[in-house]
């Protein structure tokens, strides 16, 4: 009975091979890749379904940790009575609860970590000192300070950056020899650990530093030096100049406003001449933040040969310098230019003048030129410049 | 002649095979590309944290323009969405194109505006300006209306705002479309932290047809019902996610939607703004931004994000369908026509070598080389010179590659967006099995519409994409009820 059937398989199987043979070999090329393709496609629908299904096991595993976690947080750390007391996490606090909670399962401690950064965010001073403690006691860190030694940079960048939001110091060393690696990514973290950690000038290294940083990193060096308690910025010379780096220049010039080092500003007029214009417009915008009244007059000099859009920094930072002596000046460039925006910056560095610009104003608003009238009713307006 | 158009089809079978051959060579290497782009967002996404932007004093000024015509309905929610993205220092500059209905009334009562004496300058060509509103309450004083005469398209009005902006950068939208509350900071990243100057950034765009949405913000994300939004959303997955983000890796994005796009402001005025008078105006703003770039020697990128930030209602019904293919098949005829003589110009580095080459063989070219295929399969059927094994071989190839290409893609995509449930994603999946059959002719057949009309300047307008509104929660509920 089932010799026949084998025998109609072994000629069905036969008769394949012979038209198998037949086949040119684009054609076989062509069936072998839909072959691949076809089973591409069942395991692409099956790894989209397991994928999702493992996914959404390990969402609800997470969120029943993080849930956990929150709720120690809030009752031992955050609403504890004695909360604003120091050394609680060393004396008083049994700390079982959290080893309780499965410190050997890596999404524990992942989990554990992610809330201590983010309670770090919100909360400052104590509570986030405890954090810390708590942190510490329970090794955490010892992750972290392992994953430096890992051979993938992101392990690495993502230890650097564990340990720098949860305050805990890097061999300085290390992190000195990091500030070589290839990778850009780990000399920024480098870079910001040695910032946060420095003992005597944070910004000491920028001296040695000859590569362009990313306004990213600016960002993140800057929101660290505003959030360092008792901080004073030291002498900014030799890095606000023409021969630094541009970047560097730049992060400098952004400090030496926000910190208000008036001793910064001939460096920032001497970086005037550099021939990245860019970096001219910040280094003037700069000038005029500081209120560099001494600058003005260079500023009005070097205007003449300026191009365009430094024309129009200089008469926002001179307006912004709020000097009566150059009234003339800015007066005669709303009258005298044909430029829709030079008139406008110059009416809105007139208007910042007011009082002192009363007669100018007066004056412009009596012109009768409807373009000036427009220019001026703008710079006028509260709505306009609410925003 | 018989024996002519014999041998001109059998040898133009191998012109299509070669030209499969490559086309498919190409999608493996952009999915490659794509995965390991992908691998590195969602890298770097665990480094970069938007709340650094959010509290610092430095973060960079974003105007978000949008055109309104019509859109007395939802305007509204719309504008209030876009008041509360979560970025430190942006302004909303919407563009009332001439509406015939109360766009702007609405406006004006809702958000307490009142006209402005703002000089309005014309740095860029746009149609003329009548009247500027701001907000006299507080809370939208980063609110500017600006009423101006229709020009007739999206570019013109586009254009005004941009005249009318504050900051640096602008994010490009339609007022239609929903955008996640984290666009600006997600957009914005690129630009800070590239070594190259990024001229613009673009992210994955969805189809907003069956979600269920509250007060312009999506409560439960769904996967399109209906047949053509369904489609849609496969081509969309498959060109943000597999195509963009493969040419992402290697610098090489050609376009930026005009759906959801943010742009170096400086760059546009210096290119003149928008061409009003291009169909594809979005793609033709990138080529002019690209070619100064290259003409004045500055290296820059392109950047294109995974994470679909903006959700929009894409044509339902067959005719709005190709109301827009057909508009889209004349913008790129339109870029062809202006831009050749970048064509494989080395001056234009990639734009001249790579970007334009590879849309013009294997975008442009495309419908045509599939439209001559077909007449070709037609008339070997007919006159019984086809060998149908090797024709049925090459058909499983054609059609199993390209399922398996568009999988990939969804694959890919539930790495980074699972805001559907498993189930519409499987159902995506089954319906990319018809996508080849039943969307792709209809495709071909509206772009080569295009470029007909475009030959022979037939005239056209934009037309106002009928919408169908959104699922509001409230309705939902009741269809789940009943």
């Amino acid at each position: 009975m089932w010799l026949p059937k084998i025998y109609s398989l072994t000629s069905f199987l036969y008769g394949g091979q012979q038209f198998w043979n037949s086949l040119p070999f684009f054609i076989k090329v062509c069936f072998i890749i839909a072959l691949i393709a076809t089973v591409g496609i069942i395991l692409a629908m099956v790894h989209i379904a397991i994928l999702r299904t493992f996914l959404k096991w390990q969402e609800k595993k997470i969120a029943f940790i993080s849930a956990k976690v929150n709720e120690l947080l809030l009752s031992t750390i955050v609403l504890e009575p004695h909360a604003q007391e120091t050394g609680m996490i060393e004396t008083d606090f049994d700390i079982t609860q959290f080893y309780n909670l499965g410190l050997s399962d890596s999404q524990v401690k992942n989990v554990l970590v992610t809330e201590f950064i983010s309670y770090r965010s919100y909360f400052s001073g104590k509570i986030a000192e405890r954090i810390r403690k708590l942190y510490l006691r329970l090794s955490l860190h010892k992750d972290a300070i392992a994953s430096l030694y890992k051979k993938r940079w992101e392990t690495k960048v993502n230890g650097l950056s564990e340990l720098f939001k949860m305050d805990v110091e890097v061999d300085h060393a290390y992190l000195r020899e990091l500030l070589k690696d290839k990778n850009s990514y780990i000399r920024e973290y480098a870079r910001l650990s040695l910032i946060k950690f420095a003992k005597g000038d944070p910004l000491q290294f920028l001296h040695e530093l000859n590569e362009p940083i990313s306004q990213w990193e600016e960002f993140e060096i800057f929101q660290l030096l505003q959030q360092r308690e008792n901080f004073t910025l030291a002498s900014l010379e030799g890095l606000i100049s023409v021969d630094k780096e541009p970047t560097v220049a730049s992060l400098c010039l952004r400090l030496a406003v926000y910190f208000k080092q008036q001793a910064a500003i001939p460096f920032i007029i001497g970086l005037i001449e550099t021939p990245n214009l860019a970096l001219r417009v910040e280094a003037i915008a700069a000038l005029g933040q500081l209120e560099a009244k001494d600058a003005a007059k260079y500023l009005i000099n070097i205007y003449p040969e300026q191009p365009h859009n430094i024309r129009l920094t200089v008469l926002t930072a001179l307006g912004k310098i709020r000097s009566a002596r150059y009234l003339d000046f800015l007066e005669n460039e709303f009258f005298s230019s044909s430029d829709f925006e030079i008139k406008k910056y110059a009416s809105d560095a007139i208007i910042k003048l007011y009082p002192i610009s009363k007669s100018a104003i007066d004056k412009m608003s009596d012109s009768g030129e409807p373009l000036n009238q427009s220019i001026l009713n703008h710079s006028l307006d509260p709505l306009i410049n609410a925003s | 002649m018989k024996n002519f158009l014999d041998h001109f089809f059998e040898s133009y079978q191998n012109v299509v095979f070669i030209y499969c051959c490559a086309i498919y060579a190409i999608y493996s290497v952009l999915t490659l590309f794509s995965y390991l782009s992908i691998l590195s967002t969602i890298r770097m996404s665990g480094i970069r944290k938007g709340e650094l932007l959010i509290h610092s004093t430095l973060s960079p000024g974003i105007s978000i323009i949008t055109g309104a015509f019509n859109e007395e309905i939802t305007i509204i929610s719309n504008v209030r969405s876009l008041l509360t993205m979560n970025y430190p220092l942006f302004e909303v500059i919407i563009v009332n194109d001439g509406s015939t209905d109360k766009t702007l009334e609405k406006l004006i009562q809702e958000f307490s505006l009142v006209e402005v004496a703002f000089a309005y300058h014309y740095f860029i060509k746009c149609n003329t300006v009548q009247r500027i509103f701001k907000s006299e309450n507080a809370a939208f004083s980063n609110l500017l209306v600006i009423d101006k005469l229709n020009g007739g398209n999206k570019a013109d009005a586009i254009n005004g705002g941009i005249n009318a902006s504050t900051y640096p950068y602008f994010l490009n939208t339609d007022v239609d479309c929903i955008l996640d509350k984290g666009t600006l900071l997600c957009l914005i990243q690129p630009f800070l932290d590239d070594e190259k100057r990024v001229i613009a950034t673009g992210a994955s765009l969805r189809m907003v047809n069956s979600c269920i949405i509250d007060s312009s913000v999506i409560i439960e994300a769904r996967a399109p019902r209906e047949i053509l939004p369904v489609f849609q959303e496969i081509e969309y997955i498959r060109s943000f996610v597999m195509g963009k983000m493969g040419w992402n890796l290697i610098n090489c994005i050609p376009n930026v939607s005009g759906g959801l796009g943010m742009f170096d402001k400086e760059i546009v005025i210096k290119t003149g703004g928008y061409d009003p008078n291009s169909f594809g105006e979005d793609m033709d703003m990138m080529m002019r931004m690209s070619k100064y770039m290259c003409e004045t020697k500055q290296p820059y990128a392109i950047r294109h994000i995974p994470q679909s930030l903006c959700w929009t209602e894409g044509p339902s019904t067959l005719k709005i369908l190709k109301r827009q293919r057909i508009r889209w098949g004349r913008g790129l005829y339109q870029i062809f026509s202006n831009y050749y003589k970048l064509l494989f110009n080395p001056k234009y580095k990639k734009l001249g070598m790579i970007i334009l080459p590879y849309n013009f063989i294997f975008e442009f070219c495309a419908p045509m080389i599939e439209f001559l295929g077909v007449i070709c399969y037609i008339y070997l059927i007919a006159s019984h010179l086809i060998n149908w094994p090797f024709a049925l071989i090459l058909l499983l190839f054609v059609y199993s590659f390209s399922i398996f290409i568009t999988l990939m893609s969804i694959v890919w995509d539930q790495l980074v967006m699972r805001r559907y449930r498993l189930k519409d994603v499987l159902r995506l999946c089954m319906w990319a099995f018809l996508e080849p059959i039943l969307y792709h002719p209809l495709i071909m057949i509206f772009a080569l519409m295009g470029y007909v009309n475009q030959f022979f300047k037939v005239k056209s307008h934009w037309g106002h994409m009928e919408r169908k509104g959104f699922m509001e929660a409230e309705k939902a509920e009741v269809a789940a009820v009943n």
